[in-house]
C-alpha cells in the first residue's frame, strides 16, 4: 500500500470538510486530499471495476491514487451533489447530475467494503422529509416534537389549539430546516393547505445543546446536564441504523424531559470548530482501513 | 384493510385491484390524483398515526390499513390548469415527500417501502449487491477515461455493450468500434461498460416466496425495445430461483423484477433488480398470476396482527 490516504470528498462551501482538512494535515499522520465535488466529473477521472475487491483509481491532473490507498473517507454523503454544469442545458444537467451521482454511490459503496466512509449516502432515503427524519428518531425511542403533515384545514386548526399557538411550519420535503412561527393570521388562509400540504411541528422549548457523535464517542455542546442513557442508546441506534460515523443531534431539556429536535447527518462547522471534536474527528479518520 | 394507492390508470394498480375483487376482497383504492385535495390526509407525531379524509364517507384511519401495494413513484397528485411547472413539481415533490415517510415507517406490510428503491439508484451498485448476495454478474466498468474504456473493450474482446449508470431509463447498446472514435465525450459523464454476455433473457417476478420466471426471446440487446419479443413462462432450477428470493429479500423487496440472462452453458447473470416491476406487461403475455400473488399477500397481511418490515 502506498500512502494511506484519507479522501475528503465534497463542496468547496463546505466549511466541516475544510476544518477537518486543515486538522488531518495540521496533525500530518496521514495525507489528506480535498477533491471538491464541483470538479466531477470534469477534472477528475475515475474508473472503477465493479463487484467483489477493489479496482479503481481516482485522477487528478497527472496523479493517480489507487481506491485501495484510502484509509478512510469523509464526505457529508446526504447532500453531496455533483455539480459545475452551467453549460448544459437544463435537461443535459440534470443527467449528467444524475449519472455523476450514481457513479459516486457505487464507488463510495465499494470504498465502504475497505475502509470507513463516514458517512456513505446509501441510507439517505430514509430521510427524504422532515417527517420521514422524526418518525425514524421516534422510532429509535427518542422522544421528539409533536409534529403533523396534512391538506386538511381542519386538523392543522385542532394542532395550533392543542399547542396554545406555539407551532412552527415548514414545506414537507424542504431539505433546509426553514421554519417560521405560525401565526394567528395564518388561520385565516388554512384554506390554502387543500392545494399542497403543510408540515406543522411543536415550537421547541427548554435549554438547547447539541451532541456530537464520532464513531461511538459523545460530546456535548456546550456542556450541561448530560443526556440520560436511554437519549445516548436511541442516538446510537439511529447512528447504527443510517450508517452515521460522523453526526450531531439536536437535544432540548425541559425539565426531567429531553426532546430529539434534530439530525445533522454530518459534524457540523460549529462542532468540528472544539478542538477535542476535531481531534476525535481526525483519529477516527486516521484508522488502519479493517483487514 | 388493504390500501391500494397511485393512479388509477396504472396497469398494475388496475390488476391487483382486479385480483382482489376475484377474491371478494373489500380493499380501498385510493387515486393519488385525488390528493391533496378532493382526498385529504393528516399524518401525525409521536403517534404515527393519521387518516385519509374523503369528499364523502368516513375517514380511513392509517391505523387500519394492515397492507399497503402502492405506486407513489408513479403518481402525479392533483394540481390545477393555472399552475406553472414548478408549481406543479413542487406540489407532486411535497406529495410524493409526504406518502415516501409515511410508507416507509407505516407498521403494516408495504409493497414496496420505497427505501427499498434505494440500491436502484445506482445500477453498478446495486449489481456489486447482488454478487455479495450470490448471482453472478457481468464484468463491469464504470468510468469517465476515454483509455480506460478502450482498454475495457480490449478486455473483453470487443464483446461489450454500455448503458446509463443511474435508475434513468436507457437503451442498451452493443459497443462498436466506431463509439470508439467518440469516448472523448465520457469526460463530460461517466459511463458504465459491461461485457456483452450471450444467452437468454429471463425476467424473475418474486414475490415474496413465489417466484415467477418469463423467458423472453428477442433480437435485440434491451428486450424492452423489441416489438416483436416473444414471452413465455419457464423454469428455473432451485438453487436460482433461491438465489432471487435471497436477492429481493436483501434488497427488502417483497415484489421485484429481477433481470437474468443465462447462458448455453447454464450459468445465470443479474443486469438488474427492479423494485417497482411493471409486471402487468409480462402478465397480460403469459398468464403467469402475479398480481394474484400480490393481492393473495396483501390478504394474507391483512389478517395478521404483526407487524412486518
Amino acid at each position: 500500500m502506498a500512502d494511506p490516504t484519507v479522501l475528503l470528498y465534497g463542496s468547496a462551501d463546505n466549511p466541516s470538510l475544510g476544518l477537518l482538512h486543515q486538522g488531518l494535515t495540521q496533525r500530518g499522520r496521514r495525507r489528506s486530499l480535498f477533491i471538491l465535488q464541483e470538479n466531477f466529473p470534469f477534472s477528475v477521472g475515475i474508473y472503477l471495476k465493479v463487484g467483489r475487491g477493489l479496482h479503481g483509481a481516482l485522477l487528478l491532473g497527472q496523479e493517480e491514487i489507487a481506491l485501495s490507498d484510502l484509509c478512510s473517507v469523509a464526505l457529508d454523503g446526504f447532500v453531496i451533489s455533483p455539480a459545475g454544469l452551467t453549460e448544459f442545458s437544463a435537461q443535459d444537467a440534470q443527467y449528467l447530475q444524475t449519472e455523476s451521482w450514481a457513479c459516486l454511490i457505487s464507488m463510495f459503496h465499494q470504498i465502504s467494503r475497505h475502509c470507513l466512509v463516514a458517512n456513505h449516502v446509501v441510507r439517505r432515503d430514509y430521510l427524504t422529509s422532515r417527517w420521514a427524519e422524526l418518525s425514524l428518531l421516534c422510532e429509535c425511542g427518542l422522544a421528539v416534537p409533536r409534529a403533523l403533515v396534512t391538506s386538511r384545514p381542519e386538523s392543522a386548526r385542532e394542532f395550533y389549539e392543542s399547542l396554545a399557538g406555539r407551532v412552527i411550519c415548514k414545506s414537507v420535503a424542504g431539505s433546509a430546516p426553514v421554519f417560521r412561527e405560525v401565526s394567528p393570521d395564518d388561520l385565516e388562509n388554512l384554506h390554502r393547505l387543500t392545494l399542497c400540504p403543510v408540515h406543522y411541528e411543536e415550537m421547541p422549548e427548554g435549554w438547547a445543546c447539541r451532541l456530537a457523535v464520532v464513531g461511538g464517542v459523545f460530546f456535548q455542546l456546550p456542556e450541561g446536564t448530560p443526556p440520560p442513557p436511554e437519549v445516548l442508546e436511541g442516538v446510537t441506534l439511529v447512528c447504527r441504523f443510517l450508517s452515521l460515523h460522523l453526526a450531531e443531534f439536536s437535544l432540548r431539556q425541559l425539565g426531567p424531559r429531553w426532546i430529539v429536535t434534530g439530525l445533522r447527518t454530518f459534524l457540523s462547522p460549529e462542532a468540528l470548530g472544539q478542538l477535542h471534536v476535531l481531534e476525535a474527528a481526525c483519529a477516527l479518520l486516521e484508522q488502519e482501513p479493517a483487514s | 384493510m388493504i390500501l391500494l394507492l397511485g393512479p388509477l390508470s396504472d396497469p398494475m394498480m388496475r390488476s391487483v385491484g382486479a385480483a382482489l375483487q376475484a377474491r371478494s376482497q373489500t380493499f380501498v383504492r385510493l387515486n393519488s390524483e385525488e390528493v391533496p385535495n378532493t382526498v385529504r390526509f393528516e399524518l401525525k407525531l409521536p403517534e404515527r398515526e393519521g387518516a385519509f379524509f374523503f369528499p364523502e364517507g368516513a375517514p380511513l384511519e392509517l391505523a387500519e390499513v394492515r397492507a399497503v401495494y402502492h405506486r407513489v413513484g408513479f403518481s402525479n397528485f392533483e394540481v390545477y390548469q393555472e399552475y406553472s411547472p414548478d408549481e406543479v413539481a413542487f406540489v407532486n415533490h411535497e406529495c410524493q415527500s409526504a406518502f415516501h415517510g409515511w410508507l416507509n415507517c407505516h407498521p403494516g406490510l408495504v409493497i414496496n417501502r420505497p427505501v427499498a428503491s434505494g440500491s436502484n439508484a445506482s445500477k453498478p451498485h446495486q449489481i456489486a449487491l447482488v454478487e455479495e448476495l450470490g448471482l453472478a454478474i457481468p464484468k463491469t466498468m464504470v468510468t469517465n477515461l476515454p483509455e480506460t474504456a478502450r482498454d475495457f473493450y480490449d478486455f473483453v474482446g470487443g464483446q461489450a455493450i454500455y448503458k446509463s449508470i443511474s435508475y434513468v431509463r436507457s437503451i442498451v447498446q452493443v459497443m462498436k468500434e466506431d463509439d470508439l472514435d467518440r469516448l472523448d465525450t465520457l469526460k463530460n459523464c461517466p459511463i458504465q461498460i459491461q461485457e456483452r454476455i450471450e444467452g437468454v433473457d429471463v425476467r424473475v417476478h418474486v414475490v415474496d416466496e413465489h417466484v415467477f420466471p418469463t423467458r423472453i426471446l428477442a433480437s435485440e440487446s434491451d428486450y424492452r425495445y423489441d416489438k416483436a419479443a416473444e414471452l413465455e413462462p419457464c423454469e428455473l432450477s432451485d438453487e436460482l430461483a433461491q438465489a432471487c428470493r435471497k436477492v429481493a429479500l436483501a434488497l427488502g423487496l417483497v415484489l421485484a423484477g429481477i433481470d437474468l440472462r443465462l447462458t448455453p452453458e447454464g450459468k445465470a447473470y443479474c443486469f438488474e433488480v427492479n423494485p417497482s416491476p411493471a409486471f402487468a406487461w409480462y402478465e397480460d403475455r403469459t398468464g403467469q398470476p402475479i398480481a394474484a400473488a400480490v393481492a393473495d399477500l396483501l390478504i394474507q397481511a391483512s389478517l395478521s396482527q404483526h407487524r412486518r418490515s
